[in-house]
């Protein structure tokens, strides 16, 4: 199974903003690679947020979980993070097995999402 | 080695002042026994076996040359130091005690000094032969020990691989015998089999056994036809063989699934073949050569199809060379009719009962030869109907190994067998596979692994095979890393995941390879994939 691959940039010139990446099909040792070349130049362009649509991703290994795993460190060293949304039942398992990604904030869909940012956003203006 | 003080000594003189004196000179050095006539004195000696016998000549009844000569024929008294004291001097006296079987022979009147270190004398050379006697004992009982360890031990694990029940039993003649039998699971549609019998017993011939074994072990993994198995165990056998050693070999291969099996005969009894209904008949026709005399030799093998509850009994002549009292043997044909009447019991019964059977025949005749007896049976559970297999050749690149997990999930729908339980398989097979390529054969394209995937026991089996270096992904997480990965914690993932996908995992090294097994059990349809193999 191939992987597609489709980034969507929504930032500003101060770097701020979200960048999405949605992935279609599989993530495995043979397609990780390709991921891996198509974020390298979007990382440090990639905004406050970096969210991983996964409505179109069937498969995962632990191939995927590392490049998930590097991403999320980098953001996290800019006070950024990365989130991964719309995760089918066996991408879900994955990541309830390794358990391994602290911190890592997983979101059913965009508009739960959205709605965590929203309140902190809130949040941020009360202080 | 036994104290002096603790020997006994029987002292045998019709002359009670004899006795006395003797018994006066003696009695602080040893334990002492007393007769007064030839008679007493065997009776005596076979009750309680002396560590040293002191022996008149002249007595009435039984003289001493026949004491000792009746004692050299018991078996409790036929070592015990023998030490004549007797007035007869003459030459011809003391040769024809010597010929009788003595030790020692001293003339009256004596030296009670002499007699004391004579006596010490025989006493510490016999105690030393016995010590010697016991060390050699005991390491023969460590040699067969060592022997026996490399007989299989595990046939159950066997048994329930191909669907097949085994009995095996070897009896050496002595400590350490030239039979040899084994039993190896080659490939999961291979079970290989071989009895042999080394020519001449004790240690030469067990230890060309051990070379035999050990290099028919070997071949089992990597030789698929039995004929083959010979002819190179044979060029191997037949050089650095200066004493001229030979054995002869069966080697049989069973597909279980097929109920196939092919057998190759190198000089060896043929094995009795056993279907139920039909007479017991020779497993094949030839005899062929036994190994070891010269190399070059090729081997004919027979086919044949076993169907479940069929069996095969391979023995070496120790079975149908066992003799009895009235030195009749118990023969081939004995041999086909008491097999022919165990046809339908289970393997290990079969095996268990014709020895007993010929043990029965010899009838306490000492067992001139080792016998070793091995029995299979095709299973007839339902369960042993092997399903669809399925094998791949796959180059060491990710993208065959996503080749390979694509095939396997074909392979998986093709059988009806649910999404949740194929994507696991799915998972572990593609980072089993990504271990292979990566740390086994180093991403080296020109070298491939072979991945087989078959339908047995209401379970889905993968088997994983490489001739990478030596690389067990069971273990240590930090050794499944990627080239180039950094994070400790990283590297445990892919192991983590592919225990929780499967239900058992193990790996083993074998002949050069690495092999990589997993197994799911299927349940009832609709039940999601269950957690795993921890």
């Amino acid at each position: 199974m191939p992987l597609e691959i489709k980034i969507v940039q929504n930032t500003t010139a101060r770097n701020t903003g979200r960048t999405t990446v949605a992935l279609a099909g599989s993530l495995d040792t043979a397609t990780s690679p390709e991921l891996e070349r198509r974020l390298s130049p979007v990382l440090p362009v990639c905004g406050k947020e970096l969210i991983f649509d996964l409505a179109q991703l069937k498969f995962v290994s632990s191939a995927g979980l590392r490049i998930f795993s590097m991403v999320r460190k980098q953001l996290k060293d800019r006070g950024g993070q990365a989130v991964f949304v719309n995760m089918q039942p066996q991408i879900n398992e994955v990541f309830e097995i390794i358990k391994a990604l602290p911190g890592m904030t997983v979101f059913k869909d965009l508009a739960e999402f959205d709605a965590y940012i929203a309140a902190r956003q809130r949040s941020h203006e009360q202080d | 080695m036994k104290n002096l003080s603790d020997c006994r000594v029987l002292i045998v003189d019709d002359a009670r002042a004899n006795l006395d004196v003797l018994v006066e000179g003696l009695k602080s050095d040893h334990r002492l026994s007393l007769a007064l006539n030839g008679e007493a004195a065997l009776q005596l000696a076979a009750r309680t076996p002396p560590d040293l016998v002191l022996l008149d000549i002249m007595m009435p009844g039984l003289d001493g040359y026949e004491v000792c000569r009746r004692m050299r024929q018991m078996p409790e008294t036929a070592d015990v130091p023998i030490m004549f004291l007797s007035s007869l001097e003459d030459v011809q006296d003391k040769t024809r005690g010597f010929e009788a079987g003595a030790n020692d022979y001293l003339t009256k009147p004596f030296e009670m000094l002499e007699v004391k270190a004579r006596v010490r004398s025989l006493l510490k050379a016999k105690a030393y032969s016995d010590a010697v006697k016991e060390q050699m004992a005991s390491e023969l009982r460590v040699a067969r020990e060592i022997q026996m360890g490399m007989l299989p031990h595990d046939l159950a694990a066997l048994e329930r691989a191909y669907g097949v029940e085994l009995g095996a039993l070897l009896e050496p003649a002595r400590e350490v015998g030239g039979d040899l039998y084994g039993a190896c699971a080659a490939a999961p549609d291979r079970l290989v089999l071989f009895l042999g019998d080394v020519s001449g017993k004790g240690i030469p011939a067990s230890m060309f056994m051990v070379r035999a074994i050990s290099l028919a072990r070997l071949l089992a993994r990597q030789v698929v036809e039995p004929e083959r198995i010979l002819a190179q165990l044979n060029d191997e056998l037949a050089v650095d063989n200066p004493s001229g050693m030979f054995v002869t070999f069966l080697c049989a291969v069973l597909d279980p699934g097929t109920g196939r099996l092919v057998v190759a005969n190198a000089g060896h009894c043929r094995p009795v073949l056993l279907r139920e209904g039909v007479p017991p008949s020779w497993a094949v026709r030839n005899l062929g050569t036994a190994l070891g005399f010269e190399p070059g030799l090729a081997f004919e093998r027979t086919e044949l199809t076993l169907r479940p509850g069929d069996a095969i009994v391979l023995y070496t002549d120790g079975v149908t060379e066992a003799f009895n009292a009235a030195d009749e043997c118990y023969g081939n044909e004995r041999l086909l009719a008491d097999a022919g009447a165990l046809a339908g019991h289970s393997a290990a019964d079969s095996a268990a009962s014709l020895h007993r059977q010929v043990l029965a025949f010899a009838r306490g005749a000492p067992q001139s030869d080792d016998i070793a007896i091995m029995t299979l049976r095709l299973g007839d559970r339902p369960e042993r109907e092997a399903g669809p297999r399925m094998t791949l050749e796959l180059r060491a690149t990710p993208e065959e190994v996503m080749r390979g997990v694509d095939v396997l999930r074909a392979f998986c729908l093709d059988l009806g067998i649910p999404e949740p339980v194929v994507h696991p398989l799915t998972l572990a097979l593609e980072e089993c596979g990504s271990n292979i390529v990566n740390h086994a054969l180093q991403r080296d394209a020109g070298r491939a692994f072979r991945a087989t995937f078959w339908h047995a026991d209401g379970a889905l089996h993968v088997e994983l095979r490489d001739p990478g270096a030596e690389f067990d992904p069971t273990r240590a997480p930090s050794v499944a890393r990627a080239p180039g990965e950094r994070d400790d914690e990283v590297g445990g993932w892919g192991l983590q995941l592919v225990r929780r996908s499967v239900d058992r995992l193990w790996y083993r090294r074998e002949g050069g390879e690495n092999v990589l097994r997993f197994t799911k059990q299927l349940g009832a349809p609709g039940e999601a994939s269950p957690g795993g193999a921890a």
